[in-house]
């Protein structure tokens, strides 16, 4: 962190003057393509057929993960993403004039979108995938902004940014953006605007990689929290790890096309459920995607794919830790099962489990730390609470059940 | 008849055994010598200060059947055996039979019991027909989803739950064949009520379920044959050209009229008794005696059942101890099936008492569910007046896989659809299927709560079109007193739906609901609040109640009391013991509760209160100790009312044929007629004082006085009374010592006290009780039967919630309800009632929901988890509240309200939902995903 | 089957005869089928429902859990107490008095079939315990009494009369609340 800090100033000192020209010159927002149609003359059918599409961009594109409020309002705002620089909270994106958005036009939306840049040239932290959504479709966006404009304005005032110096100057968003926004492709194709003309082997990378910006947690970032080459490669992100999801990190953990689908339409398969800030993403966006665009988006994410490994299982991990084993026959085997079979829909097997097999055994500590609140995944699916048994164990005990877990269905036993 | 053959040949000659019902609580009290007593303290002041059943409640003594294990019951052996169930959770191939290969060699049951094994001795379900089959044969499609194919029984704890738990959320033990179908199934049952009213309220009715007949429907290849309209045929033909002219009407309609069509849907829900299903059972082979701890609602009908079961298969039997528990069913444990599982699974116990208690998964996969309803209401209005001029419904429920109350349930959701109106002219038709799902029996509400809801969400959107005020449009139409019911029939004393209405449209939640919508909104941007209301009526009842009290005072004035009444939960015990108060000076000091075994006042029934001819009844009602039925099974609502009518008439009896007489031997002691002699003296002045009889400026007699006086002298000192009511009550007359009177009971016997001379004495042969024939009898006529339902408690809730539209979380903020029952018995029981009904409607409403098939319950998967039920948060729990109108007069009877009480919150939040988003739903549970479904 | 192991606890301060049972054997039915204590109900057998609600007397003080998923290997030399423990007794185990929790329930009539009962006990008991040494405001009690008594599902009752009880319990027992004082005190 403090290295982190002393190349980043160092840079800013060093680069002022040239800064100054790159800033004015080089770094505002590129061209803006023109408005798919006019949007200030659609009848009726048009507006509903747009707004329909808007609102499956909004799902697709997960916008409501980050712009809802604390308590669910789905775009007014307020939801924290913590990063090594600070905190940024997702604004309102409703239509208000005074809070939200109500003053934007399309083109606006499309250069906040594409470029970071918000009307009045204010740059967005890139917590704004907008890294992502450069190669977003012009039609996607117009369709987009038909459905935001559409909503019901929320009266709540954004929170301000609580970055640390030098983070907090938003100007010098400009230099990052120099170096690590890319241009929007020559062709972004038809989006999902395009309906079948978005082609199937197309489809999925618009999905994953642009309006799902699933890299923007899974691909780890470089020291000024850019996204490396290690595309989809996991990382820790928000104090939690985002897992490896290349077809290879997957298949050592198991996936196969099949459960990737199941995971994201329903956020349960054999591996697990959705915690941490998946689950927000099961709940405004992958659940609604129809089976086609689940099949695209799994089949790419799965392209390629060894064949998956089985379920690692080591039995004699079990007197290798007998304080493990018991308390995890104490505190976990009422639910889980004496073998980590899981009940169904209500308790997640520990066989098989995704979590297990991370390298990094943070996810698998902090769900048993701080638990799992009750809460409903999709349709008739609800898992029930898993408890938080921060008050129960010590931190020796917490070590001991981590170890036994990780040794008898996780990494130790692959 | 083959059942009857076998029979006569493996019981030639043999009689029935004896059944003993002892509640579960007596029967452990009885070891420890201990009768059932007013816990002390119980009462202060003239005021109950706790559930007389209290104590041991809060202090985790063993009061439900699920808590009782062998070593718990006096006589039975300590060995302890267990059982679990398999059954399918599937029903779309052949089921070729059960392996127990995966249980491997060391967890293999001790018992094993089959289709197989039940043929091999004679086992059958007594009424397969209403229950269903014990078990799935093999080589049989399954009917259902959670049918059961095997019981495993083991006799020790270890190795029960490590095989209970190897074959749990699996198929392993399971051989399948090759795909099927479920077979074809014949619906349960359709019904149809027509009437048309004459030209005014008061008119007699052109055609009536009463006057007439209702229409009941066969079915040729699952359709219902509904008799050919024939303006001049039998009461069906008629009723169907008369349905066939009003529907007509509804699709042209005259100037004037406008006619609303809409769609409702309510799911399919589990009742979740948190007891789940359960009971132990010892088959003592060596003495022909079956014990049986289960917890029901039907404790009668279960020990009936099981004499008849056991009887007529090659197990001897020669007594039936049946205990049922304290326990808890909102319809759960009405008449299902569990307790014949249990009986019939202690055959196979090897002389060891056998526990057969259900995991929550288990319970959800086999326990008796609320019936899902599609209703389709027509219903024309006045534009001008804004009053209700015809109405048209078509209902289709599904039962699920077995019988059980099916079609009485659509009957009573169709002729409850009306709600709280008056109708002129109305043809409602209701059928309920047979499907593969898990069956569905007669929940809190039976039936009424899935059509009132329909009617009163309708009832507000008509309002809204018609620009009227919703409540006021709700005042323009509804019932009076005095005015017929869509079945014709004029129902029991005031009906005060009108004063709730009156009291809703002046509540401030109503009048400022537009400022607080206004100032909700504002303070909290983003979410949208509303205001909702709903008033509805209840029958409560079966329309066949019977019920058996007896009361019996000793010499020292010890008042003890014999009850069918058992405890569900709902207070019935605690209310009951208050209810000779009136009559006798105190509450019982002791009782015994469900009892079934009357030697006091032995009866016959041919329990077919519904069905029978007049003829048949004239006939049967010449011997005077034939009843209509002998008892009814025990709900919430109906012990109020129904019971409280038989404790009520027995302790009358008992005073003014008992204790009146040593009351006047005091005061008239003396020459001249003593005190009472200047005074004149009249039964109906007396009243009880401070436990002391007081009239007309006389001596004040204490109760033990005139005990002691009443068995010195012979006069009666104990009573046993049997009523019955098929919405109207059975009332007959008697001779006792020479005097005639009437009374609103259809049998009756006395005991006279010790002083009694060698006639009394002698014509006491009856369990110490003399039998008193009745000179005659008024039973309601059959025709009663008709009238559906006559007895109505009315319910109105006013909500207040706020939706949250991106999560589509609604928020219950406030409610406020008004509640009509008569005279309280015991308040705190009644705003319980109140509460807990809002909190399950509030469950309905907005969170409880299952798939009826494959994904549903009967896959074994189900649990809390996921079958959200409401929680202290989700009630508004600190800031609801209720008024319960006065009574008209101090002699109002008790109403049952359990079910009531649960219906209106729930179109009342329907109707608030609409308020706050605009989006009218017509399908319940209005879940967070439906509601994001319109917000989004 | 599974392993066994040999368990003894502390149960309403009585401690158990060492006994050989199933390793993966849960604290409720080693209450029931074990020692025959049946007031603790299985309601779910998933900790979702809390009809089996135990207090654990551990070194962070009482905390009431869930005792159908609690396995005896972690109860194992442990302390709880049950329903059973909460009244006196004399020594036919008859109840001679109860506690103020209980009181304030019959008075409430909170309870009607009374199978969450012991759950709601137990809760309620380890609230009012630990307010002994951690005391709230007066005008957060409300607060305080839904949070802690929300776990626990009631299908009778709709929840008023528990709460209504526990509230006044706390309310009317000196050292649970600070602020604002009683009306009757002042």
């Amino acid at each position: 962190m403090r290295t982190l800090l002393r190349i980043l100033a160092g840079l800013v000192l060093l680069g002022l003057v040239t800064g100054l020209v790159i800033f004015f010159g080089f770094t505002g927002a590129g061209p803006v393509p023109p408005a798919s149609r006019d949007l200030e003359a659609l009848d009726e059918e048009a507006e509903a057929e747009m707004y329909a599409l808007g609102e499956y961009v909004a799902k697709a594109g997960d916008c409501a993960a980050c712009h809802e409020s604390e308590d669910g309002l789905s775009f007014a705002g307020g939801t924290p993403m913590e990063t090594p620089m600070g905190t940024v909270y997702g604004t309102n994106i409703t239509p208000s004039e005074t809070n939200g958005i109500g003053n934007y036009t399309a083109d606006d939306m499309y250069r906040a979108m594409v470029y970071g840049i918000a009307p009045g040239e204010r740059r967005l932290y890139p917590a704004m995938p907008y890294t992502s959504y450069h190669a977003v479709s012009r039609a996607d966006i117009d369709a987009l902004y038909v459905y935001l404009m559409a909503q019901d304005p929320v009266e709540k005032p954004n929170r301000p940014a609580e970055m640390v110096f030098p983070f907090n100057l938003r100007p010098l968003i400009a230099f990052w953006n120099l170096i690590y926004r890319p241009d929007p492709p020559e062709d972004p194709g038809p989006g999902l605007s395009g309906g079948e003309d978005l082609a199937e082997d197309r489809r999925g990378p618009y999905l994953v990689d642009v309006l799902g910006h699933c890299g923007e947690c899974h691909t780890p970032r470089n020291l000024a929290f850019a996204k490396t080459d290690d595309h989809l490669g996991g990382t820790v992100i928000e104090g939690a790890v985002a897992p490896d999801i290349t077809p290879q990190g997957l298949a050592r953990r198991g996936w196969t096309r099949e459960n990737l689908g199941q995971f994201l339409s329903t956020g349960l398969s054999p591996q697990g459920v959705m915690t941490f800030r998946m689950f927000p993403v099961l709940s405004h966006s992958t659940k609604y995607l129809p089976a086609r665009d689940i099949e695209a988006v799994a089949t790419y994410l799965a392209e390629d794919m060894p064949d998956p490994a089985s379920p690692p299982s080591e039995p004699a991990a079990v007197d290798a830790h007998p304080e493990g084993h018991g308390l995890y026959m104490g505190l976990c085997a009422g639910c889980h099962g004496s073998e980590g079979e899981g009940q169904p829909f209500g308790s997640v097997a520990m066989v098989g489990n995704t979590t297990l097999m991370l390298d990094n055994p943070l996810n698998l500590q902090r769900v048993i730390r701080e638990g799992i609140p009750a809460r409903s995944l999709s349709g008739h699916l609800r898992m029930q609470e898993m408890p938080a048994f921060e008050a129960t164990l010590e931190d020796s005990e917490l070590e001991a059940l981590t170890e036994y877990l990780r040794d008898r269905w996780g990494v130790g036993a692959m | 008849m083959d059942q009857f053959s076998r029979r006569g040949f493996l019981k030639a000659g043999a009689s029935a055994a004896a059944i003993c019902v002892t509640p579960l609580n007596e029967a452990l009290a009885g070891l420890q010598n201990e009768r059932q007593f007013q816990s002390p303290g119980w009462r202060e002041d003239g005021k109950v200060r706790f559930r007389q059943d209290g104590i041991p409640k809060v202090t985790g003594e063993k009061v439900f059947a699920v808590d009782i294990r062998a070593r718990d019951m006096p006589d039975w052996p300590d060995e302890q055996s267990h059982a679990f169930f398999i059954r399918v959770p599937r029903a779309d191939r052949v089921f070729e039979g059960v392996t127990l290969d995966p249980l491997g060699e060391a967890l293999q049951p001790d018992v094993m019991i089959t289709d197989e094994t039940l043929r091999r001795d004679g086992v059958e379900m007594v009424e397969a027909d209403f229950y269903g089959a014990f078990f799935l044969a093999a080589g049989e499609v399954p009917t259902y989803l959670g049918q059961p194919v095997a019981v495993l029984i083991y006799h020790d704890y270890g190795r029960f739950r490590a095989a209970k738990s190897r074959l749990r959320f699996n198929e392993d033990a399971l051989v399948w064949g090759d795909a099927a179908e479920p077979p074809e199934r014949t619906p349960y049952g359709a019904t149809r009520y027509v009437r048309i009213g004459g030209d005014t309220r008061d008119a007699e009715d052109r055609f009536s379920p009463l006057k007439n007949a209702p229409i009941f429907a066969e079915f040729t290849d699952g359709k219902p044959d509904w008799p050919s309209p024939d303006r001049n045929g039998e009461a069906g033909a008629k009723a169907m050209a008369l349905a066939g002219d009003l529907r007509a009407e509804l699709d042209d309609p005259p100037e004037g009229w406008k006619v609303y069509r809409r769609s409702y849907r309510s799911q399919y829900v589990d009742p979740a008794a948190l007891e789940p299903d359960n009971g132990n059972a010892w088959y003592d082979s060596a003495n022909g005696t079956l014990h049986v701890v289960t917890g029901t609602q039907s404790p009668w009908t279960n020990a009936d059942h099981i004499e008849k079961m056991v009887s007529a298969s090659r197990f001897e039997l020669d007594e039936l101890r049946f205990h049922p528990g304290y326990t808890v069913g909102y319809g759960q444990k009405e008449h299902h099936v569990f307790p014949y599982y249990v009986a019939m699974t202690a055959l196979y116990g090897d002389g060891r008492p056998v526990r057969l208690a259900l995991d929550r998964w288990e319970h959800f996969q086999s326990a008796l569910k609320r019936h899902p309803f599609d209703t389709d209401i027509t219903l024309a209005v006045d534009r001008e007046t804004g009053e209700f001029r015809s109405l048209a419904a078509d209902q289709r429920a599904d039962g699920g896989g077995v019988k059980n109350f099916s079609p009485s349930v659509g009957q009573v959701s169709a002729t409850a659809l009306q709600s709280v109106y008056y109708l002129p002219k109305s043809d409602l038709a209701v059928q309920v299927d047979a499907s593969r799902a898990p069956t569905a029996g007669s929940m809190r509400g039976y039936g009424t709560l899935q059509s009132m809801v329909a009617m009163e969400l309708l009832v507000d959107e008509v309002a809204e079109d018609l620009g009227r005020d919703p409540i006021e449009l709700r005042r323009i139409n509804v019932f009076h007193s005095g005015d017929k019911n869509t079945q014709g029939a004029i129902p029991g004393g005031a009906l005060r739906a009108d004063e709730m209405l009156e009291a809703a449209a002046a509540d401030p939640i109503w009048t400022e609901r537009a400022e607080r919508k206004k100032a909700f909104e504002a303070e909290n941007p983003g979410y949208r609040y509303g205001v909702g209301f709903s008033c509805v009526q209840k029958d409560y009842g079966t329309g066949a109640e019977a019920a058996l009290v007896q009361l019996e005072l000793s010499p020292e004035g010890h008042l003890h009391m014999r009850h069918v009444a058992s405890e569900i939960g709902c207070g019935a015990t605690t209310s009951q013991m208050l209810m000779t108060e009136p009559h006798l000076g105190k509450p019982a000091d002791s009782v015994d509760f469900a009892v079934t075994d009357w030697p006091s006042l032995p009866l016959e029934a041919n329990d077919e209160p519904y069905t029978m001819s007049q003829e048949t009844q004239d006939g049967f009602a010449e011997n005077p100790r034939w009843v209509p039925r002998i008892t009814s099974p025990r709900s919430a609502s109906n012990s109020a009312y129904y019971f409280t009518h038989a404790t009520t008439e027995a302790a009358r009896l008992l005073f003014e044929l008992g204790l009146w007489k040593a009351a006047l031997s005091f005061w008239q002691e003396g020459i001249g007629g003593g005190q009472a002699g200047p005074l004149h003296v009249r039964r109906e002045e007396a009243e009880w004082r401070d436990g002391h009889l007081v009239a007309g400026g006389l001596n004040p007699l204490p109760l033990e006085d005139l005990a002691r006086r009443a068995h010195e002298r012979g006069y009666i000192t104990g009573v046993t009374v049997h009523t019955f009511n098929r919405w109207a009550w059975a009332r007959a007359e008697f001779e006792v010592e020479g005097t005639r009177f009437e009374a609103p009971i259809d049998a009756l016997s006395v005991r006279w006290g010790e002083g009694a001379g060698d006639d009394k004495r002698s014509a006491m042969t009856e369990g110490g009780y003399a039998f008193q024939p009745r000179r005659r009898v008024d039973y309601p006529p059959v025709q009663r039967n008709n009238a559906a339902v006559t007895y109505y408690a009315p319910c109105a809730t006013l909500v207040e919630l706020s939706v949250n539209p991106g999560s589509g979380e609604v928020r219950v903020l406030n409610h406020r309800s008004w509640l009509e029952c008569g005279r309280q018995i015991v308040p705190e029981l009644v705003s319980g009632q109140l509460q807990g009904g809002i909190a399950m409607g509030i469950g309905h409403a907005l969170y409880e929901e299952m798939p009826l098939y494959e994904d549903g319950p009967g896959n074994g998967t189900w649990n809390f988890n996921r079958y959200r039920l409401p929680r202290a948060e989700d009630v508004a729990v600190w800031a609801q509240s209720a008024t319960v109108l006065d009574p008209l007069s101090p002699t109002d009877p008790p109403k049952g309200i359990a079910e009531v009480v649960m219906i209106p919150v729930v179109a009342a939040i329907g109707n608030a939902v609409h308020h706050a988003i605009g989006h009218r739903f017509h399908r319940t549970p209005i879940t967070p995903e439906r509601i994001k479904e319109v917000t989004a | 089957m599974s392993a066994l192991m040999t368990v003894s606890m502390t149960i309403n301060g009585t401690e158990t005869e060492p006994v050989e049972v199933p390793e993966d054997l849960m604290l409720l039915e080693f209450l029931q089928e074990y020692l025959n204590l049946t007031g603790t109900r299985y309601g779910c057998g998933q900790g979702v429902c809390r009809a089996c609600a135990v207090i654990h007397d551990g070194p962070r003080g009482p905390r009431a859990l869930p005792a159908c998923i609690t396995g005896v290997a972690w109860a194992n030399g442990r302390a709880f107490r049950t329903v059973e423990g909460h009244a006196e007794r004399d020594d036919e185990v008859n109840v001679t008095a109860i506690t103020p929790v209980q009181q304030a329930f019959l008075d409430h009539f909170s309870f009607q079939c009374s199978f969450c009962t012991p759950g709601f006990v137990s809760a309620a008991q380890a609230l009012v315990e630990r307010l002994e040494v951690d005391p709230v405001p007066v005008e957060d009690v409300e607060d305080v009494v839904l949070a802690a008594l929300n776990e626990n599902i009631c299908r009778c009752t709709g929840y008023v009369r528990y709460l209504e009880a526990t509230r006044d319990v706390i309310l009317a027992t000196p050292g649970l609340t600070t602020g604002v004082e009683r009306a009757e005190e002042s």
